[in-house]
């Protein structure tokens, strides 16, 4: 299984989201992405819901929303 | 921890919510122009004149009320945590009454025929109702709290007031009751500055770090000035008017200035260079503020001669220079996302969707950018030397006829992609 991490924290809307898109059209099955973004991407949630990938939001000490994406099975 | 999924789809609105308003609003925008370069230049002689009425209802319900509320319905979810319940209803229940009202008051205005008096009063009454209490259902849940949310709670209420205002003018202009000078002051300032400005400046405390990457505005700006704001349009109503009122509504004009001017502020400082288009409508909206504000402190001191002039150039300077020119810059945002966003929602994974500028482009924005700035200069020049009143007004109409047509072509450009993904995800 892999892992892979993309930091998108200060980048202008829709900047953020559309790398997140371009890194879930080459999430494999059993890959990971962690997304570390710096507002929570209410956004990214509908078309997570959408087209079925599981996530979990994490709001960390500092601000700082880390997201963790998988595809279901 | 958040697990996912357990957020619902109408965080993101179809995307015909927020398009059925985009779509028809710069037919309103070019009906306004097209009046003013028929009627000539007596019609705006003063704010009170039919003609001047007319113009201004089909700008500010038409065009600038139907572009904000189709935003609202898209950005609440985004900027709040608060979708609109049942979008798709609301809109259509909102949209349809809204437009054919935008279109039945100005026709009272020029012909005085009773029945389009009753019928806007019945359709904008209707429309603005479900406006309000959809966005009352949904501010209730959002999950943010001051400023943004603040200012759009004190820009709803506002806009209560300005409709129930006009509900109370509406007699007055049919004839059955003679007209109570304060309710015809305070509906329009109610409108503009209560409605438009409170729900620019509260979203902005939001939008411009977050999108021009500026420093944040101060946080006691960010505490205090909306309800300020607010204090000061109610001050100013119960003054109404006293001899005090005129300078209430200066501290006013000084407050925007002030909110002009440190927008402007922050956006030197913005942390990327960058020069898209939408700063240029950013940037000549913060300017028409700024000279409409000014007039508007020093319209008690300077005992300005003739004050009906003063005081339409105060509407078109706020209307055209200010509202207008933040809503074609947001548009020019928000349309190629919304094209984008809603191929991706479909789409995502089953191959490639077009960039977003594909849909509306920086050059076509930027385009669309020196033809408004253009128009704006000449209503400027026509404001002091009214023989260039129908080049101004003419000018207006091209500014609405181009973002039409971009707006349609973005929407076309949108459908073909569509078809397109579908035949080769098949």
């Amino acid at each position: 299984m892999g892992l892979r991490r993309i930091d998108v924290c200060g980048l202008p809307p829709p900047e953020p989201l559309e790398r997140v898109v371009e890194a879930l059209t080459t999430l494999e099955s059993d890959d990971a992405l962690v997304v570390v973004i710096h507002r929570e991407p209410v956004l990214l949630y509908s078309l997570l819901a959408r087209h079925r990938f599981h996530w979990e939001t994490t709001l960390r000490d500092d601000g700082v929303f880390e997201v963790r994406i998988e595809r279901r099975p | 921890m958040t697990p996912g999924p357990g957020l619902s789809l109408t965080q993101a609105p179809p995307l015909s919510v927020p398009f059925r308003f985009y779509l028809g609003a710069p037919l309103f925008a070019l009906l306004a122009a097209l009046l003013l370069v028929v009627q000539g230049p007596d019609a705006l002689a003063s704010r009170w004149m039919p003609e001047a009425l007319a113009v201004t209802h089909l700008f500010a319900l038409g065009f600038v009320t139907q572009v904000m509320v189709g935003s609202l319905m898209q950005m609440l979810p985004v900027v709040a945590g608060a979708p609109v319940p049942r979008p798709q209803l609301v809109a259509a229940l909102v949209h349809v009454p809204l437009a054919l009202g935008a279109l039945l008051l100005p026709t009272f205005f020029l012909t005085h025929w009773p029945w389009t008096l009753y019928a806007a009063i019945g359709t904008l009454g209707f429309s603005l109702a479900v406006f309000l209490f959809a966005i009352t259902t949904s501010l209730l849940r959002a999950s943010a709290g001051f400023p943004t949310v603040g200012g759009m709670w004190l820009a709803t209420v506002s806009l209560g007031f300005a409709a129930g205002l006009g509900l109370l003018l509406a007699p007055m202009h049919a004839g059955l009751v003679s007209v109570v000078v304060g309710v015809r002051h305070l509906h329009p300032v109610w409108g503009l500055a209560g409605w438009v400005g409170l729900l620019v400046v509260g979203v902005s405390f939001q939008v411009v770090p977050m999108f021009q990457l500026t420093p944040p505005y101060p946080r006691v700006v960010l505490r205090f000035f909306v309800p300020v704001l607010f204090a000061t349009l109610i001050v100013g109503s119960l003054l109404d008017t006293s001899p005090m009122e005129p300078y209430v509504w200066s501290l006013l004009g000084g407050e925007f200035f002030a909110f002009a001017a440190l927008t402007t502020y922050l956006q030197q400082r913005r942390r990327r260079k960058t020069r898209d288009p939408s700063l240029g409508f950013w940037r000549t909206a913060l300017l028409s503020l700024a000279v409409c504000s000014l007039l508007g402190v020093f319209r008690p001191f300077v005992g300005l001669g003739n004050t009906a002039r003063v005081d339409t150039a105060l509407v078109i300077l706020f209307l055209m220079g200010f509202a207008g020119s933040l809503n074609l810059g947001m548009l020019l945002k928000i349309v190629p996302f919304l094209c984008w966003f809603h191929l991706q929602a479909t789409f995502l994974g089953r191959g490639p969707v077009p960039h977003m500028g594909m849909f509306l482009g920086d050059r076509a924005g930027r385009r669309l950018l020196r033809v408004h700035q253009t128009a704006l200069f000449l209503l400027a020049v026509s404001l002091l030397w009214a023989p260039a009143h129908r080049l101004a007004w003419s000018a207006v109409a091209v500014d609405a006829v181009w973002l039409g047509t971009l707006l349609v072509l973005a929407t076309l450009r949108y459908r073909r992609a569509v078809r397109a993904l579908a035949a080769a995800s098949t």
